[in-house]
């Protein structure tokens, strides 16, 4: 019984950080506005997009952020995959 | 030597005909075009060129604008014989120029020498650091200008090409003086203001998504993520840098006057507040209340600095109380709205006002009460009450010109303003009878009021 309340108090507490405003950033991550003058410079590509994400095997969304280029490339080569395993099952 | 001789004749001849056709050419041009006859002659004259933007002045004020842009650019010119390819006094004349074809919704135009402007701009960076900055504070309302206009397509374009000018700005002071210098702070603060307008336009009925050009010059959507999370990020990017200005007013202690922080930390509780967070506000409020004393600053002072009601958020960044006061007139508090593009939003300085024409000026004389919603009616309940502070009995004392519609519209439009609440020795008060002048913004014509 106990450990099912700690289980749910742990819940409790990772969902109110995920939805928190105030401490939105992990450590060693670009804030929202050192991302934005970072972006001001840079050449479209090398400009870093950061958005909140629910990675593989958890419903917790968590700001991530990567390169837009890194963003277009995974995006063509799931693009390719699918294509070619569209066309495999044919 | 025969040949040598035909060919010296047939050379002259040539040349002499040349000249002969020049004359006539220039004699043509003399006679078509009056206003230019003595325009070749002058090009090396910079009065000329002065005298140039005066007569386009001119010609803006009576509304002739395509004759202005053509002057503004035959200024520009001179300007660029008498001082060179790259000169920044080319920058008076072409900013002129833009204003003109802004003015006329020459799009296309205004890009290509806003372009121009910018690579100006850049080619003093390395010679003159100042003069950057003068030239990037001028660029910086041109661009705001252009995001205001109502008849631009790619309007929200403008005002993220204005952000992004005012962060290079910021990059470029760091790089030059230092990331804790006080110069950094109006610019970090020219940046929460254009968050403010982001904010506002996607607060709008029907506005969420705007299309814009990237830089390979295909119209791509300008946000991808939701009206939410934009809010959520432009809230938050506000409060940082407010509260780096507050550190850099705080290390700078010897360069700024004492109240400097404390007037930073107000500008911090405007956020909250403009972002609807009026607990923080509250508690914030009475902390720049509390810092302002520790500044040296008499009660009495103090709440002077709270006592007219201020919209938010403020137009300047001030850093004394001398400056603050000075803003403070007698008579009716004004608000000169913008534009409807962003709407609560005051027009930030004269360079930023969109050209309104040759139209009559809408304004409205208004009364109201602030309230500051005190936790005193519910606490037998033992319930948390949320902090507010509200515009109340508000009522239309004047329009102009007289219309039901534009009372109707005003009653509206100043609903939405949010006020700075007065404080007495840090503790929120009521305000009775507030009057304030409210003007519509230029592009804002009684056509719109009756079809919204």
């Amino acid at each position: 019984m106990r450990s099912v309340f700690l289980l749910l108090c742990l819940m409790v507490v990772g969902c109110a950080a995920e939805s928190g405003g105030a401490s939105n950033y992990q450590a060693g991550q670009p804030t929202d506005a050192e991302v934005e003058a970072y972006n001001a410079t840079a050449a479209a590509g090398d400009r870093i997009v950061c958005k909140k994400e629910a990675p593989n095997g958890s419903h917790i969304r968590r700001r991530v952020c990567r390169f837009e280029r890194n963003i277009n490339e995974t995006t063509s080569s799931f693009h390719h995959e699918l294509r070619r395993i569209r066309s495999s099952t044919l | 030597m025969r040949f040598w001789s035909t060919a010296c004749n047939a050379v002259q001849s040539r040349l002499l005909l040349g000249a002969g056709l020049l004359c006539v050419s220039f004699w043509a041009s003399a006679q078509d075009n009056s206003e230019n006859t003595n325009f070749w002659l002058n090009a090396f004259d910079q009065a000329r060129s002065e005298q140039l933007v005066q007569d386009g002045l001119q010609q803006m004020r009576s509304g002739q604008f395509e004759r202005a842009e053509r002057t503004f650019l035959d200024a520009m010119q001179i300007a660029k014989v008498n001082f060179g390819l790259n000169s920044p006094e080319q920058r008076i004349p072409l900013e002129y120029a833009i204003d003109a074809q802004l003015a006329q919704g020459k799009w296309d135009q205004v890009e290509t020498n806003v372009s121009y402007f910018e690579w100006l701009n850049d080619e003093v960076y390395s010679k003159d650091f100042y003069e950057y900055l003068n030239g990037t504070e001028q660029l910086s309302s041109l661009l705001l200008r252009a995001s205001a206009n109502t008849e631009n397509p790619i309007a929200v374009r403008y005002l993220i090409a204005a952000k992004n000018l005012n962060w290079r700005a910021v990059s470029s002071i760091e790089a030059t003086l230092g990331d804790a210098h006080p110069q950094l702070a109006p610019w970090l603060y020219n940046i929460v203001l254009a968050h403010y307008y982001q904010s506002s336009l996607l607060k709008r009925r029907g506005v969420s998504r705007h299309a814009f050009r990237n830089d390979a010059d295909e119209e791509i959507s300008g946000w991808t993520m939701n009206v939410g999370d934009s809010l959520r990020i432009s809230y938050r990017i506000g409060r940082e840098l407010l509260a780096r200005i507050e550190a850099i007013y705080m290390l700078a202690e010897e360069d700024v006057p004492p109240e400097s922080r404390a007037i930073a930390t107000l500008y911090r509780a405007d956020w909250e507040k403009l972002f609807g967070n009026d607990d923080e506000a509250l508690a914030i409020y009475e902390i720049a209340y509390k810092r302002f004393l520790q500044a040296g600053l008499s009660e009495a002072q103090t709440n002077q600095l709270f006592a007219r009601p201020t919209v938010l958020p403020a137009n300047e960044l001030h850093n004394s109380f001398a400056s603050m006061l000075t803003e403070q007139q007698e008579g009716p508090v004004r608000f000169n709205a913008w534009t409807p593009n962003y709407p609560t939003a005051a027009l930030p300085s004269e360079r930023a006002a969109i050209n309104g024409g040759m139209g009559t000026e809408i304004m409205a004389l208004v009364r109201f009460d602030l309230h500051p919603l005190l936790p005193t009616g519910l606490i037998n309940n033992n319930r948390t009450i949320r902090l507010g502070f509200n515009l109340a009995d508000l009522e239309v004392l004047e329009t102009t010109p007289d219309n039901a519609l534009i009372a109707e519209r005003a009653r509206r439009e100043v609903s939405l303003l949010q006020f700075r609440p007065k404080l007495e020795n840090g503790t929120p008060v009521p305000l009775e009878g507030v009057e304030l002048e409210y003007r519509f913004p230029p592009q804002f014509s009684v056509i719109s009021i009756s079809g919204n």
